[in-house]
Protein backbone atom coordinates (compact mmCIF):
# COMPACT_ATOMS: atom_id res chain seq x y z
CA UNK A 1 0.00 0.00 0.00
CA UNK A 2 1.37 3.42 -1.29
CA UNK A 3 1.77 6.23 1.09
CA UNK A 4 -0.45 8.58 -1.21
CA UNK A 5 -2.97 6.00 -0.47
CA UNK A 6 -2.64 6.16 3.21
CA UNK A 7 -2.52 10.23 3.18
CA UNK A 8 -5.48 10.17 0.41
CA UNK A 9 -7.30 7.64 3.30
CA UNK A 10 -6.71 10.26 5.99
CA UNK A 11 -7.74 13.18 4.07
CA UNK A 12 -11.12 11.22 3.54
CA UNK A 13 -11.63 10.11 7.02
CA UNK A 14 -11.06 13.81 7.94
CA UNK A 15 -13.81 15.09 5.54
CA UNK A 16 -16.38 12.67 7.22
CA UNK A 17 -16.23 9.93 3.97
CA UNK A 18 -16.59 6.74 3.95
CA UNK A 19 -13.07 5.21 3.71
CA UNK A 20 -11.70 1.30 4.71
CA UNK A 21 -11.38 1.42 8.11
CA UNK A 22 -8.31 -1.12 8.11
CA UNK A 23 -6.51 1.24 5.79
CA UNK A 24 -6.91 3.90 8.04
CA UNK A 25 -5.97 2.08 10.86
CA UNK A 26 -2.78 1.62 9.13
CA UNK A 27 -2.23 4.89 8.24
CA UNK A 28 -2.58 6.34 11.79
CA UNK A 29 -0.23 3.69 13.43
CA UNK A 30 2.62 5.41 11.26
CA UNK A 31 4.05 8.24 12.37
CA UNK A 32 3.89 9.98 8.95
CA UNK A 33 -0.42 8.98 8.95
CA UNK A 34 -0.62 10.68 12.25
CA UNK A 35 1.66 13.80 10.75
CA UNK A 36 -0.61 14.53 8.09
CA UNK A 37 -3.81 13.97 9.97
CA UNK A 38 -2.29 16.84 12.37
CA UNK A 39 -1.54 18.56 9.22
CA UNK A 40 -4.58 18.37 7.65
CA UNK A 41 -6.81 19.05 11.23
CA UNK A 42 -3.96 22.10 11.41
CA UNK A 43 -4.95 23.49 7.73
CA UNK A 44 -8.60 23.26 8.86
CA UNK A 45 -8.61 25.33 11.70
CA UNK A 46 -6.63 28.04 9.83
CA UNK A 47 -9.37 27.99 7.42
CA UNK A 48 -11.65 28.68 10.07
CA UNK A 49 -9.99 31.33 11.75
CA UNK A 50 -9.86 32.72 8.57
CA UNK A 51 -10.20 36.42 9.71
CA UNK A 52 -12.20 37.72 6.72
CA UNK A 53 -15.62 38.41 7.48
CA UNK A 54 -18.31 40.50 5.61
CA UNK A 55 -18.83 44.58 6.86
CA UNK A 56 -21.76 44.21 9.23
CA UNK A 57 -23.55 47.45 7.25
CA UNK A 58 -22.93 45.67 3.63
CA UNK A 59 -24.25 42.23 4.99
CA UNK A 60 -27.48 44.38 6.73
CA UNK A 61 -28.08 46.24 3.14
CA UNK A 62 -27.82 42.99 1.78
CA UNK A 63 -30.64 41.46 4.03
CA UNK A 64 -32.92 44.51 3.76
CA UNK A 65 -32.62 44.65 0.17
CA UNK A 66 -33.51 40.63 0.33
CA UNK A 67 -36.71 41.34 2.45
CA UNK A 68 -37.43 44.27 0.66
CA UNK A 69 -37.75 42.46 -2.30
CA UNK A 70 -39.50 39.57 -0.78
CA UNK A 71 -41.97 42.26 0.91
CA UNK A 72 -42.29 44.95 -1.20
CA UNK A 73 -44.96 45.73 -3.47
CA UNK A 74 -42.88 45.02 -6.66
CA UNK A 75 -42.59 41.06 -4.95
CA UNK A 76 -43.24 38.57 -7.40
CA UNK A 77 -46.29 37.45 -5.81
CA UNK A 78 -47.53 40.94 -4.87
CA UNK A 79 -47.33 41.90 -9.10
CA UNK A 80 -49.01 38.79 -9.61
CA UNK A 81 -51.52 39.31 -7.56
CA UNK A 82 -52.20 43.25 -8.51
CA UNK A 83 -52.34 42.09 -12.12
CA UNK A 84 -54.88 39.45 -11.33
CA UNK A 85 -57.00 42.56 -9.39
CA UNK A 86 -56.32 44.80 -12.82
CA UNK A 87 -57.60 42.42 -14.96
CA UNK A 88 -60.69 41.82 -13.32
CA UNK A 89 -61.40 45.23 -12.42
CA UNK A 90 -61.24 45.62 -16.25
CA UNK A 91 -63.39 42.47 -17.46
CA UNK A 92 -65.91 44.28 -15.00
CA UNK A 93 -65.70 47.42 -16.67
CA UNK A 94 -66.54 45.68 -19.75
CA UNK A 95 -69.32 43.67 -18.50
CA UNK A 96 -70.99 46.70 -16.58
CA UNK A 97 -70.56 48.86 -19.58
CA UNK A 98 -72.18 46.64 -22.28
CA UNK A 99 -74.89 46.10 -19.93
CA UNK A 100 -75.44 50.16 -20.00
CA UNK A 101 -75.24 50.02 -23.10
CA UNK A 102 -77.47 47.68 -23.56
CA UNK A 103 -80.02 49.23 -21.24
CA UNK A 104 -79.79 52.68 -22.90
CA UNK A 105 -80.59 51.72 -26.42
CA UNK A 106 -83.13 48.87 -26.54
CA UNK A 107 -87.23 49.61 -25.95
CA UNK A 108 -88.81 49.42 -22.61
CA UNK A 109 -90.76 45.79 -22.53
CA UNK A 110 -93.80 47.42 -21.41
CA UNK A 111 -94.29 50.76 -22.42
CA UNK A 112 -97.96 51.34 -21.47
CA UNK A 113 -97.26 50.78 -18.01
CA UNK A 114 -94.27 53.08 -18.14
CA UNK A 115 -96.67 55.98 -19.92
CA UNK A 116 -99.07 55.43 -17.13
CA UNK A 117 -96.68 55.76 -14.12
CA UNK A 118 -95.35 58.75 -16.07
CA UNK A 119 -99.05 60.35 -16.59
CA UNK A 120 -100.86 59.32 -13.26
CA UNK A 121 -102.71 62.28 -11.55
CA UNK A 122 -102.78 63.17 -8.16
CA UNK A 123 -105.44 62.06 -5.90
CA UNK A 124 -108.74 65.04 -6.12
CA UNK A 125 -108.65 66.73 -3.54
CA UNK A 126 -111.97 65.88 -0.59
CA UNK A 127 -114.46 68.30 -1.16
CA UNK A 128 -115.32 70.87 1.25
CA UNK A 129 -118.49 72.21 1.48
CA UNK A 130 -121.59 71.13 -1.16
CA UNK A 131 -123.49 73.36 -3.97
CA UNK A 132 -127.52 72.80 -4.60
CA UNK A 133 -129.00 74.29 -7.26
CA UNK A 134 -132.70 74.42 -7.54
CA UNK A 135 -134.64 74.15 -11.06
CA UNK A 136 -136.60 76.74 -12.16
CA UNK A 137 -135.33 78.96 -8.89
CA UNK A 138 -131.67 78.92 -9.89
CA UNK A 139 -131.65 78.60 -13.00
CA UNK A 140 -134.40 77.86 -15.78
CA UNK A 141 -134.99 76.21 -18.98
CA UNK A 142 -134.62 77.70 -22.59
CA UNK A 143 -133.34 81.57 -20.54
CA UNK B 1 -41.90 33.36 -0.23
CA UNK B 2 -42.01 34.37 3.01
CA UNK B 3 -39.73 36.91 4.34
CA UNK B 4 -38.77 34.56 7.14
CA UNK B 5 -37.60 31.77 4.81
CA UNK B 6 -35.23 34.87 2.75
CA UNK B 7 -34.07 36.07 6.08
CA UNK B 8 -33.78 32.39 7.44
CA UNK B 9 -31.62 31.85 4.43
CA UNK B 10 -29.87 34.56 4.56
CA UNK B 11 -28.96 33.78 8.29
CA UNK B 12 -27.69 30.50 7.68
CA UNK B 13 -25.46 30.50 4.15
CA UNK B 14 -24.34 34.63 3.73
CA UNK B 15 -21.32 34.50 6.18
CA UNK B 16 -20.02 31.49 4.74
CA UNK B 17 -21.01 32.34 0.55
CA UNK B 18 -19.19 35.79 1.43
CA UNK B 19 -15.94 34.34 2.74
CA UNK B 20 -16.05 31.70 -0.38
CA UNK B 21 -16.52 34.10 -2.61
CA UNK B 22 -13.60 36.43 -1.14
CA UNK B 23 -11.30 34.41 -0.98
CA UNK B 24 -12.07 32.67 -4.60
CA UNK B 25 -12.00 36.59 -6.00
CA UNK B 26 -9.56 37.76 -3.22
CA UNK B 27 -11.74 41.21 -3.55
CA UNK B 28 -14.27 42.55 -0.80
CA UNK B 29 -16.38 44.87 -2.94
CA UNK B 30 -16.75 41.94 -5.75
CA UNK B 31 -17.34 39.55 -3.01
CA UNK B 32 -20.20 41.96 -1.61
CA UNK B 33 -21.98 42.47 -5.14
CA UNK B 34 -21.83 38.65 -6.19
CA UNK B 35 -23.20 37.60 -2.16
CA UNK B 36 -25.79 39.81 -2.61
CA UNK B 37 -26.59 38.36 -6.52
CA UNK B 38 -26.72 34.72 -4.64
CA UNK B 39 -29.24 35.69 -2.33
CA UNK B 40 -31.06 37.60 -4.81
CA UNK B 41 -30.98 34.80 -7.21
CA UNK B 42 -31.71 32.14 -4.48
CA UNK B 43 -34.99 33.84 -3.05
CA UNK B 44 -36.04 34.53 -6.65
CA UNK B 45 -35.83 30.85 -7.60
CA UNK B 46 -37.62 30.13 -4.92
CA UNK B 47 -40.33 32.64 -5.69
CA UNK B 48 -40.80 31.02 -8.94
CA UNK B 49 -41.18 27.64 -7.43
CA UNK B 50 -38.44 25.84 -8.08
CA UNK B 51 -39.94 23.32 -5.99
CA UNK B 52 -38.06 21.13 -3.27
CA UNK B 53 -34.15 21.72 -2.36
CA UNK B 54 -32.37 18.74 -1.73
CA UNK B 55 -29.58 20.14 -0.28
CA UNK B 56 -30.09 23.79 0.47
CA UNK B 57 -26.24 24.56 0.88
CA UNK B 58 -24.93 22.98 -1.75
CA UNK B 59 -27.60 24.57 -3.90
CA UNK B 60 -26.36 28.09 -2.60
CA UNK B 61 -22.78 27.52 -2.97
CA UNK B 62 -23.43 26.38 -6.77
CA UNK B 63 -25.43 29.24 -7.26
CA UNK B 64 -22.27 30.87 -6.05
CA UNK B 65 -20.15 29.23 -8.33
CA UNK B 66 -22.44 30.03 -11.23
CA UNK B 67 -22.19 33.78 -10.58
CA UNK B 68 -18.23 33.31 -10.31
CA UNK B 69 -18.41 31.62 -13.28
CA UNK B 70 -20.77 34.36 -15.29
CA UNK B 71 -18.48 37.14 -13.72
CA UNK B 72 -15.11 35.66 -15.26
CA UNK B 73 -16.94 34.97 -18.28
CA UNK B 74 -17.92 38.89 -18.50
CA UNK B 75 -14.75 40.10 -17.47
CA UNK B 76 -13.01 38.26 -20.73
CA UNK B 77 -10.22 36.71 -18.57
CA UNK B 78 -9.33 34.28 -16.83
CA UNK B 79 -9.48 34.80 -13.01
CA UNK B 80 -6.72 36.32 -11.33
CA UNK B 81 -4.98 34.56 -8.07
CA UNK B 82 -6.65 35.67 -5.70
CA UNK B 83 -4.33 37.60 -3.31
CA UNK B 84 -4.94 37.60 0.56
CA UNK B 85 -7.39 40.43 1.75
CA UNK B 86 -6.13 42.70 4.00
CA UNK B 87 -7.15 42.72 7.50
CA UNK B 88 -6.62 45.32 9.90
CA UNK B 89 -6.34 43.13 13.12
CA UNK B 90 -5.37 39.63 13.04
CA UNK B 91 -5.76 37.85 16.57
CA UNK B 92 -1.94 36.62 18.63
CA UNK B 93 -1.51 33.29 17.24
CA UNK B 94 -3.55 33.48 14.07
CA UNK B 95 -0.53 34.65 11.53
CA UNK B 96 -1.50 30.84 10.12
CA UNK B 97 -4.53 32.08 9.07
CA UNK B 98 -3.33 34.61 6.90
CA UNK B 99 -0.78 32.37 5.82
CA UNK B 100 -3.48 30.00 4.55
CA UNK B 101 -5.28 32.63 2.66
CA UNK B 102 -1.88 33.78 0.81
CA UNK B 103 -1.01 30.13 -0.30
CA UNK B 104 -4.78 29.71 -1.38
CA UNK B 105 -4.16 32.89 -3.66
CA UNK B 106 -0.98 31.05 -5.24
CA UNK B 107 -3.40 27.56 -5.83
CA UNK B 108 -4.77 26.93 -9.33
CA UNK B 109 -8.56 28.04 -9.51
CA UNK B 110 -9.76 24.73 -9.72
CA UNK B 111 -8.14 23.27 -6.42
CA UNK B 112 -8.76 26.55 -4.44
CA UNK B 113 -12.37 26.48 -5.20
CA UNK B 114 -12.56 22.42 -4.32
CA UNK B 115 -10.88 23.21 -1.22
CA UNK B 116 -12.72 25.77 0.20
CA UNK B 117 -16.39 24.58 -1.39
CA UNK B 118 -15.18 21.23 1.09
CA UNK B 119 -13.65 23.67 4.42
CA UNK B 120 -15.77 27.10 4.18
CA UNK B 121 -19.01 25.57 2.73
CA UNK B 122 -18.77 21.93 4.44
CA UNK B 123 -19.81 20.65 1.38
CA UNK B 124 -19.88 16.23 1.31
CA UNK B 125 -17.95 15.01 -1.64
CA UNK B 126 -21.02 14.20 -3.45
CA UNK B 127 -22.27 17.87 -2.96
CA UNK B 128 -19.34 19.58 -4.20
CA UNK B 129 -19.06 17.16 -7.27
CA UNK B 130 -22.63 18.46 -8.33
CA UNK B 131 -21.69 21.85 -7.58
CA UNK B 132 -18.41 21.40 -9.60
CA UNK B 133 -19.78 19.01 -12.60
CA UNK B 134 -17.66 16.29 -12.01
CA UNK B 135 -17.17 13.20 -9.34
CA UNK B 136 -16.68 12.59 -6.17
CA UNK B 137 -13.61 10.65 -6.82
CA UNK B 138 -12.34 13.52 -8.93
CA UNK B 139 -13.41 15.97 -5.61
CA UNK B 140 -11.79 13.26 -3.10
CA UNK B 141 -8.57 13.06 -5.21
CA UNK B 142 -8.82 17.50 -5.69
CA UNK B 143 -8.44 17.78 -2.09
CA UNK B 144 -5.99 15.41 -0.71
CA UNK B 145 -3.75 16.70 -3.77
CA UNK B 146 -4.65 20.12 -2.57
CA UNK B 147 -4.01 19.64 1.06
CA UNK B 148 -0.65 18.14 0.47
CA UNK B 149 0.06 20.91 -1.71
CA UNK B 150 -0.84 23.51 1.14
CA UNK B 151 0.81 21.54 3.69
CA UNK B 152 4.15 22.15 1.74
CA UNK B 153 3.47 25.34 0.69
CA UNK B 154 3.06 26.58 5.24
CA UNK B 155 5.59 23.42 6.38
CA UNK B 156 3.11 22.48 8.52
Amino acid sequence: MTEAVLEATISAALDGERVDLSVLRRALAQENGRTVLASFVLLRAATAADPIEADERVAARTRATLLRRTRGWFAPRHLAVAASVAAMAVAASFWLGAQWQRAATSPSPTPGVAVAEATRAPQPPSPTRMLQFQPGVDWRDGV
Amino acid sequence: MADIAAADLFARHYRDIYRFLARMTGRRDLADDLSQEVFLHAVRALDSGVGAVRHERGWIFSIARHLLTDHHRREQRRPVAAPPVAESAVGAGQELALELADALGRLPEADREVFLLKEMGGLSYEQIAETCGCTAESVHARLYRTRLALRAMLSV
